[in-house]
């Protein structure tokens, strides 16, 4: 027992001593140390260029950059938020800050002096509350485009100028459906416009797609929807009526599924658990659909010439959803001011400035966009396909309302067992279109 | 042999059955071993063959995981995983290799943290589920048994329950991100250790404790010179048991340690979560650093399985 007691007592001495390191020291060398998170690593190095030119005319501040991971990112956010340990500065999405702002873990930002019209326009509108507070000054904007794999489309005889001029319908999916099929390949080698094409053996499909955030199908349905004139909300931002029960949603869907259980697109399982990038890289999908944020990422495909082609055109033209990121302060941080400081920087054109020569996203500032595509030029990539929606104004913009994560688990759920299942499209979008407004209703 | 027929058949019929059923058994082919080699043949394969495929995975490349062959032996072996695993990687390597995350696992300061935990809930569990087993099951006080009971009670409770209430009391303590915080919960008992040890505690003969009455010795002086001594071997087990599953606790480290200083290996994995929104997480890393952060674990056991063997021979009970 001596023993026993030898190794309890200064056990209970170190417990005791860890009690009392708690709580990082935020200030190294006299400097205010703030803390910034963000979860894409291909800008990290773009934002730590901004912070060394930010530091270079705020001596007193040190911008610490902490890279999360998406899959953490949100849940880490929280438990920081509860814990007290959140960064002071962290990168913002549209689908998350009206949450945070209701329930007032981040701080608004103050509009004076800063030209607001700097921006693209739509963008910053977005970020302001329905009281009429700004939770953040866009940094950036994204839109959606298909991803073409040159080579596949060359071997299936279709030319590049086919596929940017591709025409979209729910019924018989158009030139798109025909281009789509051509590409999808069995392991018999047949084609999918081919008799004899086995759906339930495919080599490469002809397009792949990511089964998440089905929600607001940002990078899936939202610009086939939009290009019927399909609107999901009464108003945006800030709507309080969804129209999931809009028959031109319902015959998306529906196209959807089709071309699932025709062997031209992945199922939810093999979407989900090859993810989209990979199955494009790795040559198991001959088309994707991604945001500019991915265009360095599949730009470096090895050995596969890379394009880009606009959404299909359906009726209206063709569309994409549009989105932009922008950075909230952490109500919790101990250095407001300073942190106001940085926030603004970020939405300046200095930094934007910086993030359009690096051209990992387009900056959110108007005037430094053809930096951004100069940049891609020069790298051998024509970007024009992500660009041309902003010239046409084909785009709709993230639906923002009360109650997103709810209404997420409600036609997430229901949207991947209606692409498994066989009901009736029809009534399933009326049922789940209930059942998301009445959250809204009872949000009141 | 006649226990195993049905009470059903009369005596005479059952010597008659018995008789004939000896001597095939003697004779014929051992089925029953068979059987029994066979069922543990799958059970092996069936609890192995995962194991497998995380190392065969570890060592193959991320691309491979999608377009190569799905043979036995990766394509295109590599330790860029392991290394990555371990920080060893330079980030060209991981941008050519498609598996760059936005977070590093820090993977010897979790390892380290992990040690750190894991020892100290094992050593608080064993020095005070053993003291509170032996009051379960040979001091006399009143309501113990009821006590007891509603100890039992509480290993019904799903550990779930007690999360939020126990979040709240460690932050109230500002023990959030120190090592107190994400012992706490663990180090003074768990009802299932105080139930394992005080059954184990009841069959050791009470003959040996009144001898030592006798002799003078106090209840103090029994429990640690003659209960202990006789009980390492449930004390080894109950100790390999508890530190297996601290080892593995993830929920628990994740909401009250998430400061990489003690931040614990399963928490430290989340590092090969995805890293944007549209990207697959990169499991040939992932798995690699999943394999190593099982190694400390798989020799730990190696190691105290054969001394559990040892001490059960030693202390000659059962």
């Amino acid at each position: 027992m001596k023993r026993l007691l030898a190794t309890l007592v200064p056990l209970a001495l170190i417990v005791a001593a860890c009690g009392g390191g708690g709580g990082a020291a935020t200030t190294t060398g006299g400097k205010v140390l703030l803390r910034y998170q963000l979860w894409d690593t291909n800008q990290k190095p773009v934002y730590q260029k901004c912070a060394d030119k930010f530091q270079q005319s705020n001596p007193n501040i040190q911008i610490q950059i902490e890279n999360k991971n998406w899959g953490d990112y949100w849940s880490g956010l929280a438990r920081g938020f509860i814990a007290e340990t959140a960064p002071d500065v962290f990168t913002d999405h549209l689908g998350k800050y009206p949450q945070f702002a209701q329930s007032q873990v981040i701080e608004p930002v103050s509009t004076r002096g800063v030209d607001m019209n700097q921006y693209l326009p739509g963008l910053a509108k977005l970020w302001k509350s329905p009281e009429g507070k700004q939770y953040g000054f866009p940094k950036d904007w994204d839109t959606v485009a298909l991803i073409v794999n040159q080579d596949m489309l060359t071997k299936a005889g279709v030319s590049k100028q086919q596929l940017d001029s591709a025409t979209w319908n729910p019924k018989d999916g158009g030139t798109f459906q025909q281009i789509v099929a051509k590409l999808s390949v069995d392991k018999n080698g047949k084609r999918g416009d081919q008799p004899g094409f086995d759906p339930g053996n495919v080599a490469v499909y002809g397009l792949a797609f990511d089964p998440n955030g089905l929600t607001y199908g940002q990078t899936t349905w939202a610009g086939f929807a939009a290009s019927l004139g399909f609107k999901l909300l009464d108003k945006n931002p800030w709507g309080t009526h969804y129209s999931y029960d809009d028959p031109r949603f319902a015959q998306t869907f529906d196209w959807w599924r089709t071309m699932i259980r025709k062997g031209y697109m992945p199922s939810l399982e093999q979407a989900r658990t090859l993810g989209q990038t990979a199955a494009f890289q790795s040559g198991k999908a001959a088309l994707a659909i991604d945001g500019d944020w991915t265009i360095s990422t599949y730009s470096q495909t090895k050995g596969v010439k890379v394009g880009y082609a606009p959404q299909p055109a359906g009726p209206n033209g063709s569309w994409s959803m549009y989105n932009g990121l922008a950075d909230a302060i952490w109500v919790g941080s101990k250095h407001k001011p300073e942190a106001t400081k940085w926030v603004n920087f970020l939405g300046s054109q200095a930094c934007q400035s910086i993030v359009g020569s690096e051209a990992v996203v387009f900056p959110a500032i108007k005037s430094e966009i053809p930096k951004a595509v100069a940049k891609h030029e020069k790298d051998g990539i024509d970007v024009s396909a992500y660009t041309s929606y902003i010239k046409s104004g084909n785009t709709v913009l993230y639906p923002i309302t009360d109650k997103a994560p709810q209404i997420n688990l409600i036609v997430q759920p229901t949207l991947e067992e209606f692409l498994n299942g066989n009901e009736d499209a029809g009534k399933v979008m009326k049922k789940m279109n209930e059942q998301v407004n009445n959250q809204l209703e009872f949000a009141k | 042999m006649a226990k195993t027929l049905s009470p059903a058949t009369s005596p005479t019929a059952e010597l008659a059955a018995a008789r004939p059923q000896r001597v095939r058994v003697k004779r014929g082919i051992p089925w029953g071993r068979i059987a029994a080699w066979a069922a543990m043949g799958l059970l092996l394969f069936v609890s192995l063959f995962p194991f497998f495929w995380m190392i065969r995975t570890a060592l193959s490349t991320n691309a491979d995981l999608v377009t190569g062959s799905q043979s036995y032996v990766p394509d295109n072996p590599t330790l860029l995983n392991i290394k990555q695993a371990l920080g060893l990687a330079s980030t060209e390597e991981l941008t050519k290799a498609g598996t760059l995350t936005s977070a590093d696992v820090n993977f010897f300061t979790a390892l380290r943290n992990s040690v750190i935990v894991c020892t100290l809930i094992t050593i608080g569990q064993l020095a005070f589920c053993s003291m509170a087993a032996y009051a379960f099951a040979r001091l006399k006080f009143p309501g113990r048994d009821k006590l007891f009971f509603a100890f039992l009670t509480a290993m019904m409770i799903p550990p779930i329950f007690t999360l939020i209430p126990n979040f709240v009391l460690i932050k109230n303590l500002g023990w959030l991100n120190t090592f107190p915080g994400i012992v706490a919960p663990f180090f003074l008992m768990t009802p299932f250790a105080v139930f394992f040890l005080r059954q184990f505690f009841l069959g050791i003969s009470k003959e040996v404790e009144e001898a030592a009455v006798l002799d003078g010795a106090s209840r103090w002086k029994i429990f640690r010179q003659l209960i202990l001594p006789m009980s390492a071997a449930p004390l080894a087990t109950l100790g390999v048991l508890t530190y297996i599953t601290s080892w593995h606790e993830y929920m628990w480290p994740l909401v009250t340690g998430d400061s990489e200083h003690v931040r614990v290996l399963t928490v430290a994995l989340n590092a090969f979560k995805s890293s944007t929104p549209t990207t697959a997480p990169p499991w040939a890393p992932l798995m690699a650093a999943t394999l190593l952060a099982s190694i400390p674990l798989i020799v730990l056991f190696l190691a105290m399985a054969k001394r559990m063997v040892d001490a059960i021979g030693f202390s000659g009970i059962k």
